[in-house]
């Protein structure tokens, strides 16, 4: 299947998510069990995401490149102490860099 | 009595100008309350176009995905699935389990538009994303006409729909041009580090996040990129399980 049809199907999908509860006059998203489970779904993505892309390459399990962590790292630390998102690529790509400059790359 | 300005005075706005000034209108508090996050936005949605240019889409893809699933760590989570080959079940089945957040959003639109036709609140669900929500949850706690309500929200989702779409595009355009030692690879994860560093805000959210880390490694054996969807569920049910366990 191309990706422009998984895109549409997803996008299809999606806006049946985000138009069900306004045709339902937000009935089900006033459940306190579903509203408990979805606040943990951000979480889990985000984490799976980071570690795949860290600790795998095509489809099997590698070490991870200790530049790559030092980045992704600081990038990380720089986050928790602004509270800015953004931070994590306005630092941790520039760590990324300065590894290269000292030939850690 | 001289009614003639002064040099000084009429070179000062008028009391109307002052008012005018002092009260943006519905489009400039719009434009106002949304722009940082649309400056947000500008570094996720290049590092989005970099990735997809790097698995290898189409910029008509890229873009066709921006503009309709308008849900940038969505269409990132796909973009990495369809890179690695996944399965169109398996990418179609993350989406929506990362979007399934939407539904309670769609539940803020139909408060907020209580009284629009059906038809209007279901074309306004389409580009219902965070950001919006945030911003109007906030600003219709104060602006009830829903004339304003309108055009606040149209003017708002259009600006973050503008600045997604075309850093997307920048970022899809100048992740082959830009040389490898400026990791742009590592966009993707960076902006996805940053995100979950906010995510992270209990000891329950930090389980969660723990247990789909361990598992998506764990699960690298499955067939069709199944350890994503089957990380996020095991992330979930680790954390509604410590909440269950909490006196």
């Amino acid at each position: 299947m191309t990706p422009l049809v998984i895109f549409g199907f997803a996008a299809i999908g999606t806006f049946a998510l985000r138009v069900g509860m306004v045709v339902g006059e937000g009935r089900l998203a006033r459940t306190a069990r579903l509203q408990d489970h979805v606040v943990l779904v951000s979480p889990a993505v985000l984490a799976a995401i980071v570690a795949s892309a860290l600790s795998m390459s095509n489809g099997g399990v590698v070490l991870p490149d200790p530049v790559v962590v030092a980045a992704v790292g600081t990038g990380a630390y720089a986050v928790y102490r602004t509270g800015n998102v953004a931070a994590s690529l306005l630092i941790g790509l520039p760590v990324y860099w300065l590894a290269g400059l000292a030939g850690l790359i | 009595m001289n009614t003639h300005p002064t040099p000084i005075q009429s070179r000062l706005p008028s009391c109307d100008a002052v008012v005018e000034q002092a009260e943006p209108s519905v489009i400039q508090l719009a434009l106002r309350d949304f722009a940082p996050f649309a400056a947000a936005l500008i570094p996720f949605a290049m590092a989005i176009g970099t990735a997809a240019s790097a698995n290898g889409l189409t910029l008509p893809e890229t873009a066709f995905g921006a503009v309709f699933l308008l849900a940038g760590t969505a269409q990132l989570a796909a973009v990495e699935l369809i890179g690695r080959d996944a399965g169109a079940t398996v990418a179609v089945a993350t989406v929506l389990l990362i979007n399934v957040r939407f539904m309670f959003y769609g539940a803020g639109l139909a408060k907020w538009f209580a009284g629009a036709p059906l038809r209007h609140k279901v074309l306004l669900a389409f580009p219902l994303v965070d950001q919006s929500y945030l911003c109007c949850e906030e600003r219709f706690t104060t602006m009830t006409l829903l004339a304003d309500r309108y055009r606040y929200y149209l003017a708002g989702t259009a600006l973050l729909m503008s600045v997604f779409l075309s850093s997307e595009v920048i970022g899809y355009l100048a992740g082959p041009i830009v040389p490898a030692w400026m990791g742009l690879q590592l966009a993707a994860p960076l902006a996805f580090t940053g995100m979950l560093v906010k995510a992270v805000k209990s000891p329950q959210t930090a389980v969660v996040a723990a247990a789909a880390a361990v598992t998506v490694v764990g699960s690298s054996g499955l067939p069709g990129g199944l350890g994503l969807p089957v990380a996020i569920l095991v992330g979930v049910f680790a954390g509604s399980r410590m909440r269950r366990a909490q006196p």
